[in-house]
């Protein structure tokens, strides 16, 4: 008894700790997330800046493998931008067996050319051919061997001529300010190395031609349980660790970057599907390793609105790649892990991802299991039990409806009463099935990788 | 009971508490949220009545037709530059710069003073639409560190009425950080007044830095070619890369005949980038001698000197394109003549 006494006392101190951590997130997330959004509002009343072009040449790299249903419309998005005369659009095509390369190639006339690209960063699957786009040279198509999204990403660097870039995801539309925003809170972060953008959910929303019509709540739950969960990451999430300048993870789907530093590194890791995280962690690293004054830093306002899955299956296929790839790049850098010379990085963003963000699914899995068996030989004490359940749902719950609250008062992305009702339902639904789903997803996933199980290269989740 | 457990019973009870709260406040917020917007757009209408009116009965701007709940200087900058964009007919500059010095001003120099950054923002963006001599003191005072938004707007402010010391105090911002920093505020130059044209040369003249020699060159890009008497030929020739890619920019904008043998001699130089601003330049400047000089760089080792050679090439002589076949025969002439990324960069 005493033992089942400590575990449920582990579990729920568990809980606190990290409750703890999300409200500390939150409340750091708060001053950049209000003035942000002021400065948006500020804005609209200063023409010289609400008419500035964009300011600097940028390239976006597209990664693409067998998406032929959304690359138009994300090229297409790039080039609704503000500024898009000054963005460069490469698209690398990662070796698909759809209609993409054939689809991108008739769609912008391609024509092959005879380019040398530089071999600064490894590329590890064969370039075949480089075209650039008849009546719009900002538009290059890099036709490769299959060798996964970091391999793609790496070959489009390599072709990159600009000191900044954006990654972006195939099935990814931008805001037709959204490059503008990032470049904008680049250039006024002193020493950026990387901005991150935030993601909105695509599913559900009404669009053409890459410019998204009607933003919607999308009617399958999961989707839109999905868009509560991408609104709390992005809102405070990312914010919040941008401003304890101890982020180690943005969406690859839409980051800017500066080209010099992740060419510095080598580039994206080409074993890693969790891409996005790995760089950033390293860049981390190269910041306190190097001790040069760099941020990394975070623009909420700066909107693309990205594809998920819309079933269990691709959502476990996807959260199970994510959860494997977050811990092998932990691992990679593991020396980052309490040391003093990574400052905020050592001492709390990797214990907190390590033992929180990629920990809880394991840990709360285990709380399950030995629930089970406690409740199987009778020995399960259901007021402990209840509490704990009232304390993790009363957490996740009150993130949610904290984050749908901070998106009334800024960054409303949901306009309508319906699209609000909806996301209201959703995070409290979320709590309700999906929450659970994803701690015994992500608990096998870590199990695989412990047993030497490594998330396949190719597929892009 | 257990410690532990009590403790858990206290959170649950103040995460409940919490989630109530929370559900309360977005509803409130929902609600607030729509009658404000609805309040805003009603009272911007109201005062855009007002101002019709005051223009088609051709009177001055009274200030006692706009009572206290219009005293809002977003409010007010928006309704201005709303109608900006629709054209009215011609009092409405009179009738602005009433508005401005009568009502927005004064708004702002109380706001400007407040120590919240938000009341700064906007206090600031009235200063970028008009500006007194005894507002200068008031806009000095911000600081980038501690309102960048601000700061912004003062910038603007100083250029757009040419205060010296904000310009100066800008440019040497500008130069003491990164050059894609640099980038997005040396474009506010663009437009300025002579006043603040007369600022920069003079500042580029008396200067020794390197660093604020650079930002003074890219600066006087955005105005029309202005002659300075100094020795650009000493930048040219200078280690710095910055610099020197700068003087060479400035000296292809302000004098053609100088500039087009010294842009043809760094064709041959060993750092790619001033090929390619020596190429653009003199693709610009529509310099046909130097074509037989620029088709050595068709087969240069970086290729958007050699992308841009070609697109020169064909635009400077009318037989350009057998030059570049004859050349670089590998090289798509199609693809060619187009704009290419290293424009956009140079």
């Amino acid at each position: 008894m005493q033992f089942i006494t400590g575990l449920y006392s582990f579990i729920m101190w568990y809980i606190i700790i990290l409750d703890l951590m999300y409200v500390l997130l939150l409340v750091a997330s708060l001053k950049s997330i209000f003035l942000g959004y002021i400065e948006s509002k500020v804005i609209e009343v200063v023409p010289t800046i609400r008419d500035l072009p964009l300011l600097h040449p940028v390239t976006v790299i597209i990664p693409v493998y067998n998406g032929e249903d959304l690359i138009l419309e994300s090229i297409y998005s790039v080039l609704n931008s503000k500024g898009h005369e000054k963005i460069n659009i490469t698209i690398v095509n990662d070796g698909s067996t759809d209609g993409t390369l054939q689809k991108v190639i008739e769609t912008f006339e391609m024509q092959e050319i005879n380019a040398r690209i530089t071999d600064r960063i490894s590329v590890v699957n064969k370039v075949k051919k480089i075209y650039l786009a008849k009546h719009n040279a900002n538009i290059m198509l890099i036709d490769k061997e299959n060798g996964g999204k970091s391999d793609a990403l790496n070959a489009g660097l390599n072709l990159c001529r600009t000191d900044l870039f954006v990654t972006l995801d195939h099935d990814t539309l931008v805001a037709p300010d959204a490059i503008f925003t990032l470049m904008y809170v680049f250039l006024r972060n002193k020493n950026a190395i990387a901005i991150g953008g935030s993601l909105s959910i695509l599913n559900g929303c009404k669009h053409k031609e890459g410019k998204i019509i009607e933003e919607r709540i999308s009617k399958n739950p999961l989707c839109a349980i999905q868009a509560v969960e991408y609104l709390r990451s992005f809102l405070f999430g990312r914010a919040g660790w941008a401003e304890l300048k101890g982020s180690l993870c943005y969406a690859g789907a839409f980051t800017l970057f500066d080209y010099n530093y992740v060419a510095e590194i080598g580039g994206f890791d080409y074993k890693n599907v969790a891409q996005d995280f790995e760089i950033i962690t390293h860049l981390q690293a190269l910041r306190s390793e190097k001790h040069f004054e760099s941020r990394l830093g975070f623009a909420p306002g700066a909107v693309a609105w990205t594809s998920v899955p819309d079933t269990l299956k691709d959502y476990w296929y996807q959260r199970t790649n994510w959860q494997m790839g977050s811990i092998h790049s932990l691992i990679l850098h593991k020396n980052i892990f309490f040391n003093p010379k990574y400052g905020v990085i050592g001492f709390i963003t990797y214990p907190f991802f390590l033992l929180g963000e990629i920990g809880c699914g394991f840990i709360i899995s285990i709380g399950y299991i030995i629930g089970a068996i406690c409740w199987g030989i009778d020995l399960v004490d259901y007021y402990w039990v209840s509490i704990i359940l009232l304390v993790s749902f009363g957490l996740s719950l009150s993130l949610s409806l904290a984050t749908f609250f901070l998106s009334l008062i800024t960054y409303s992305r949901y306009k309508g009463f319906k699209a609000k009702l909806g996301l209201f339902f959703a995070a409290i639904l979320e709590n309700f099935g999906l929450r659970q789903f994803l701690v015994v997803c992500e608990a096998i996933a870590t199990v695989r990788y412990m047993f030497g199980q490594r998330p396949p290269i190719v597929p892009y989740a | 009971m257990h410690p532990v457990l009590k403790f858990g019973v206290e959170i649950a009870i103040a995460e409940a508490i919490i989630i109530v709260i929370l559900i309360i406040a977005s509803i409130v917020a929902s609600i607030l949220s729509y009658i404000s917007e609805n309040i805003e757009n009603k009272r911007m209408r109201k005062i855009e009545y007002i101002l019709l009116k005051l223009l088609q009965k051709h009177k001055k701007f009274n200030k006692k037709l706009f009572p206290k709940k219009f005293h809002n200087v977003r409010l007010l900058l928006k309704t201005i530059l709303a109608f900006d964009a629709q054209r009215p007919p011609h009092p409405w500059h009179e009738l602005r710069a009433e508005m401005l010095e009568q009502l927005v001003l004064p708004l702002a120099r109380k706001k400007i003073k407040s120590i919240s950054a938000i009341t700064q923002i906007y206090a600031t963006a009235a200063f970028v639409l008009k500006t007194d001599t005894k507002d200068v003191p008031s806009l000095e005072k911000i600081q980038y560190k501690k309102s960048p938004l601000a700061y912004l707007n003062c910038c603007i402010a100083g250029i757009n009425f040419g205060i010296k010391s904000i310009v100066i105090s800008l440019i040497k911002l500008l130069s003491s950080t990164s050059w894609l920093y640099q980038t997005g505020y040396s474009f506010l130059f663009h437009g300025a007044p002579k006043a603040t044209h007369h600022i920069v040369a003079e500042l580029l003249a008396q200067t020794e830095d390197v660093s604020i020699r650079a930002t003074c060159y890219d600066i006087m890009l955005q105005f029309p070619p202005i002659k300075i008497k100094i020795d650009v030929m000493r930048d040219i020739n200078s280690d710095d890369l910055t610099l020197k890619l700068s003087a060479l920019k400035y000296i292809a904008y302000v004098d053609r005949e100088a500039a087009i043998p010294l842009l043809i001699k760094q064709l041959a130089s060993d750092i790619y980038q001033v090929r390619l601003v020596s190429i653009h330049r003199l693709y610009l400047l529509d310099a046909k001698e130097a074509v037989q000089s620029i088709a050595q760089c068709l087969n240069d080792e970086d290729l958007s000197v050699r992308r841009s050679a070609a697109k020169a090439i064909i635009h400077l002589d009318k037989d350009g394109k057998e030059i570049v076949r004859s050349i670089a025969p590998d090289l798509n002439l199609e693809l060619a003549n187009m704009k290419y990324v290293a424009d956009m960069i140079w």
